[in-house]
């Protein structure tokens, strides 16, 4: 497969902060790529970057298998973008916006109001097209937001937080679009806060920090990094501390707590982690109702490799 | 030209800032113009308005109040300390006659047997050159009285007579007439203020249109990161902004142009187009020193009461400095030096040069295109800072 | 009491940050000052003293140099009436007088009596009524003698006599005393100062504005968050007021205090009342500001842009921007007095003009009584619309 975005020790200063460091990045094409990180790591940067809106020091921005640079119009034209704020005119209508910011990619009128009433239509935004931004709710704007920068159909996008503060309908509404963007043979790049979205939508995962790449590859790729395994939760009567500790003592198991009638079991990786912990309960004659096993979380490989600390 | 499009539509979107600063604005131009007489073909003399208060009641004084009610609009008035003051402060009268006590008398002592002469009193209104006027005729005719009576041994009531008939006399009345102009086809002069007060307009009002109507397309805002992604080089990105800025300025101009053209139908009906037109050059020149100024305003990222405060401001003292207000003649030296070194200066000088000519000749068109292209090197000069100062905020 | 003190402080400091306040209530009034400084310096060092420039046209004749010995005579010396602009015809004469160079021009031959022409651009100005009592007064010597010729041929009985009669008749023997009635002297810049005063009396309407609106809930988000503090709407309104007036109050006289040091303005050695008069002026500012913040139903960007152009449209008439306007503030004051006397603008440059002018202190009470009577009024209206807002929907 090739890569459409393929970015080689990028490195980016602020006087003495260092912004990006040596960030490697490779998307291929077809695919949703998840870029997460905590504020402040680098995503926004390095987005910047490749777009060329900011010069950067050192490394090699190479997109659609060739070299980008502020003067590619002839890529820039392949590109969307979607930035964090929504980036709108609010004298102009939504139609108004969407055709004006179509209007820098295609020059012909008649093929832009085609355009222009397929975005609105793939937003969910025809029966608001003559409104202004002004009067739209947050989720709308959102869309509006998006219409903005898929309008021109581009092979390539870049999504940065386009669903924050949005209602969860709205916010599903906008990630099965993005799938929809993917399936028609868009790639797209998608950064987010929102660990469960990059886990719906994203084939591959990068995770910065500190301007760095720190971990890449597949949801579970990156739940295999991390040593953590699945959490065991089982409502039984209240257990005492003796088998507490001997449910400690498994190999598997890493913490046993009781509390409100339910018992949570933090495992290590392992296969058979529930069965063990099943089988050790019925040792001590406790019966159980309900049990159920959590697997590992993007949060939970995002919180381990970046620190639980509260960040600047 | 998407850019420039785009931009110029989102200028128009702002229609309060419009109606402030390009209607309202012609309005108040208007207005100023419309207190300007547009000329006349007959003449009728300045006639001030004049109140008297008589203390004295004598035939002299009866005379004199007499005349006074022919040399100007009589206005009543008792004889009370706060009915002058209310008169001099308000300027109901641009002159009170004081003819105090036994002033008859006097003037007829002072005549015949060389007392003292008696002094009448006056209250002069400080508001124009009127109440001047009226103190001179009224002198004037005591004059004749005091002369009649000092070299004729006619009785006072028969100088008073006498006086009357010589001024009544075919001899005494001056003929005047009013300049035929023929179809020379001059600026009207209700047209000229007009123009001089579009200045405002045509700088402040571009320039805040420019500052507060492109804001959202600015370097600070959101959309700037679409619109450096798009495919549009730099160049043509910033070539088609600097030209949005400059079609708002053209925009305004012709706005106001034809603003003033509806507004002094009347009076501009046969006057010579050229000559309009020519006048519209140096405006032109200063509506691209507007945008050129707003330019450097949106660069500068001045939003709301700023970039109010730094138009209204700058206009206010440039089109003080230009003569707008205060005839340039009127400026102290210093003032004058000052304002040399301004656009508006240069603008008025080259209207009223247009306005003070009866005929279109070579030699007036090239002065005004000279001093157009002055205004021009000003737009240059404030495009170029604002190029510079845009070029040192972008990308870094 | 000790609430309202602090919320005054954090009000002060929200007015006195905000860049619009500082911008037009304070800075806005000293620059209009300084440029009527400076614009009126002008026109008392070229207006004051002036002289009427007329153009002369002679055919040489005697008759002609008897009429130009008059008219030099008349252009000479410190006072000189005219100023004199000689043409060698009255084509060049004309294009003068159409050029503005001269206000009229005169011709002076022996074959006719001297004529005037003015310039159909500028008819009836007060120049061209100084020339033509000139030559009026000129005319005017030989119909004299021709009717004392008539009733007292014994008074023309000499050369000698009739020579005298002449000279007197042409003389100026006659003279008037100019009196000063008003308190100082006045002067027509001083209305554009007071005028001044009232305008920016109305522009500090926007700090009220601007702290009403903070405080409603109906008028921003920070203004909701505030009504459901724990001090009652009442008091917090107490200190927005009782904030933008000591605003308003300082601006004024600061403007005050600049206007009366350099500009040098008079208010009539009183200006101790003056700075009660600001007092007063800054109460009706914070009437008009809690008006327009009171109008139910209107947004807030409405609301500044009512008071803007409450600020222009009720300036204009008190006669701040030049000739014009104050023609029409005369106008409105002879034909729709109450018009100018429900104005705050105009009422406030009355209260100066009344203080510094007139003996009486009568006619400047009534105008700050006019002035607190209207911010009454406003008051109670806004009180009304805010009893009506308490319970509508946010």
């Amino acid at each position: 497969m090739t890569d459409i975005v393929h970015v080689e020790g990028l490195v980016k200063r602020y006087g003495q902060t260092l912004a990006l460091d040596h960030l490697d990045l490779a998307v291929a094409q077809g695919e949703i790529f998840g870029l997460l990180g905590p504020n402040g790591c680098g995503k926004t940067t390095a987005i910047n970057c490749i777009l060329q809106l900011l010069t950067y020091d050192r490394g090699s921005i190479e997109l659609f298998g060739e070299p980008m640079a502020p003067s590619r119009h002839d890529l820039k034209r392949r590109i969307g973008v979607v930035p964090q704020q929504v980036a709108v005119l609010d004298e102009l209508t939504v139609r108004e916006n969407v055709d004006a910011f179509c209007a820098l990619y295609v020059p012909d009128r008649r093929e832009r109001r085609r355009l222009v009433d397929e975005a609105l239509d793939f937003v969910g935004l025809a029966e608001h097209a003559t409104k202004r931004p002004r009067r739209l709710s947050g989720g709308l704007a959102r869309r509006l937001n998006i219409a903005c920068g898929i309008a021109h159909r581009p092979e390539l996008l870049f999504l940065d937080e386009p669903t924050v503060a949005v209602d969860p309908q709205s916010r599903n509404a906008i990630l099965d679009g993005i799938c929809r963007l993917r399936d028609s043979g868009a790639t797209v790049v998608y950064t987010s806060h929102y660990m469960e979205e990059v886990e719906q939508i994203c084939g591959r995962v990068m995770i910065m920090d500190a301007g760095r790449a720190i971990a890449q590859g597949t949801c579970d790729e990156l739940k295999r990094l991390i040593d953590a395994g699945e959490k065991i939760v089982a409502q039984t009567d209240p257990l005492a501390p003796e088998a507490l500790a001997r449910l400690e003592a498994l190999p598997c198991v890493r913490r046993a707590s009781y509390a409100n009638g339910e018992l949570r079991v933090d495992c290590a990786p392992a296969a058979h982690a529930l069965v063990d912990v099943l089988e050790e309960l019925r040792a001590t004659g406790m019966s159980c109702g309900r049990v159920w096993s959590e697997p590992p979380t993007l949060n939970d490989v995002f919180l381990e490799l970046c620190g639980r600390e509260l960040r600047d | 030209m998407q850019l420039f499009r785009l931009a110029g539509r989102v200028v128009l979107r702002h229609r309060a800032l419009l109606a402030l600063y390009v209607v309202m604005l012609g309005a108040f131009g208007w207005l100023m113009a419309s207190y300007v007489g547009t000329g006349s073909s007959s003449y009728e003399a300045a006639r001030p308005t004049i109140a008297v208060i008589d203390r004295d009641g004598s035939a002299v004084s009866e005379a004199l109040a007499d005349y006074a009610t022919e040399a100007g609009e009589l206005v009543e008035l008792p004889d009370t300390t706060y009915a002058l003051q209310d008169a001099a402060a308000k300027d109901l009268a641009n002159y009170v006659l004081v003819i105090p006590a036994g002033y008859g008398e006097a003037l007829e002592a002072a005549a015949r047997e060389g007392t003292e002469m008696p002094a009448l009193e006056c209250v002069v209104s400080y508001s124009d050159a009127r109440g001047s006027l009226a103190d001179q005729r009224v002198r004037a005719y005591a004059q004749q009285l005091y002369a009649l009576l000092t070299e004729t041994g006619l009785s006072v009531e028969q100088v008073v007579a006498c006086a009357e008939e010589a001024r009544a006399s075919e001899g005494a009345r001056l003929e005047v007439g009013v300049i035929e102009s023929g179809d020379s086809g001059a600026l009207p002069t209700d047209y000229l203020v007009f123009m001089q007060f579009s200045t405002y307009a045509l700088f402040g009002g571009t320039a805040i249109l420019i500052a507060c109507g492109l804001r959202s397309l600015g370097r600070d805002q959101p959309v700037t990161a679409r619109l450096l992604a798009a495919p549009v080089s730099d160049t043509a990105r910033g070539t088609q902004l600097a030209l949005a800025c400059l079609g708002v300025g053209l925009a305004v101009w012709a706005a106001m142009g034809v603003l003033g053209t509806l507004w002094c139908a009347g009076s501009l009906a046969g006057t010579d187009v050229r000559l309009v037109l020519l006048a519209q050059v140096p405006l032109l020149a200063l509506a691209c020193v507007g945008a050129a100024y707003g330019y450097l305003l949106w660069g500068l990222g001045a939003t709301g009461d700023l970039a109010h405060a730094a138009g209204n401001m700058g206009s206010m003292v440039l089109t003080f400095l230009g003569g707008t207000w205060v005839q340039q003649a009127s400026m102290g030296a210093a003032v004058t030096a000052v304002a040399r070194l301004t656009p508006i200066w240069w603008v008025i000088h080259a209207m009223s040069a247009v306005y003070a000519t009866d005929g279109l000749t070579g030699e007036l068109v090239a002065s005004v295109l000279a001093q157009s292209a002055i205004v021009a090197l000003f737009a240059v000069a404030i495009a170029v800072a604002g190029t510079a100062l845009a070029r040192a905020r972008a990308r870094s | 009491m000790t609430d309202v003190l602090s919320l005054l402080r954090f009000d002060l400091t929200q007015a006195l940050r905000n860049r619009g306040v500082v911008i037009w209530v304070l800075l806005f009034p000293l620059l209009l000052a300084t440029v009527f400084v400076f614009m009126f310096d002008g026109y008392a060092s070229g207006g004051a003293t002036h002289a009427a420039r007329v153009g002369v046209v002679s055919d040489g004749s005697a008759a002609a140099d008897e009429l130009t010995a008059v008219l030099d005579e008349l252009a000479s010396g410190e006072d000189a009436v005219l100023e004199v602009v000689t043409y060698p015809d009255e084509a060049s004469a004309a294009a003068g007088a159409e050029a503005e160079e001269v206000c009229a021009y005169v011709v002076a031959s022996a074959d006719a009596a001297p004529r005037m022409e003015v310039p159909a651009r500028s008819t009836g100005t007060v120049d061209q009524a100084v020339v033509q009592l000139v030559l009026e007064r000129y005319l005017q010597v030989s119909a004299t003698m021709a009717t004392v010729a008539e009733a007292d041929p014994a008074a023309l009985s000499s050369a000698d006599d009739a020579a005298r009669l002449a000279e007197a008749l042409a003389g100026d023997d006659v003279e008037s005393v100019r009196l000063s009635v008003l308190r100082t002297e006045s002067s027509e810049f001083a209305r554009f100062y007071y005028a001044m005063l009232g305008f920016s009396s109305l522009m500090g309407a926007q700090v009220a504005l601007l702290l009403v609106v903070t405080k409603r809930a109906d008028g921003s988000p920070e203004g909701a968050r505030r009504q459901l503090g724990a001090v009652g709407p009442v008091r917090q309104l107490a200190s927005a007021l009782l904030a933008a007036w000591i605003v308003v109050f300082v601006c004024l006289v600061v403007a005050l205090v600049y206007i009366r040091l350099v500009a040098d303005v008079s208010f009539g050695g009183r200006e101790g009342l003056a700075v009660a008069a600001c007092a007063a002026c800054a109460l009706v500012s914070c009437a008009i500001g809690t008006f327009i913040g009171s109008i139910p139903r209107l947004s807030t960007s409405a609301k500044d842009v009512i008071c803007t152009v409450a600020t222009m449209g009720l300036s204009l008439p008190a006669g701040l921007f030049g000739e014009p306007s104050l023609r029409l503030a005369d106008w409105l004051s002879l034909h729709l007095p109450w018009a100018q006397a429900i104005n705050p603008a105009v009422q406030v440059g009355e209260a100066f003009y009344r203080l510094a002018f007139y003996d009486s202190l009568a006619p400047f009470a009534q105008s700050v009584g006019t002035i607190l009577s209207i911010s009454a009024v406003l008051f109670a209206v806004a009180a009304l619309f805010m009893r009506r807002q308490r319970y509508a929907a946010l």
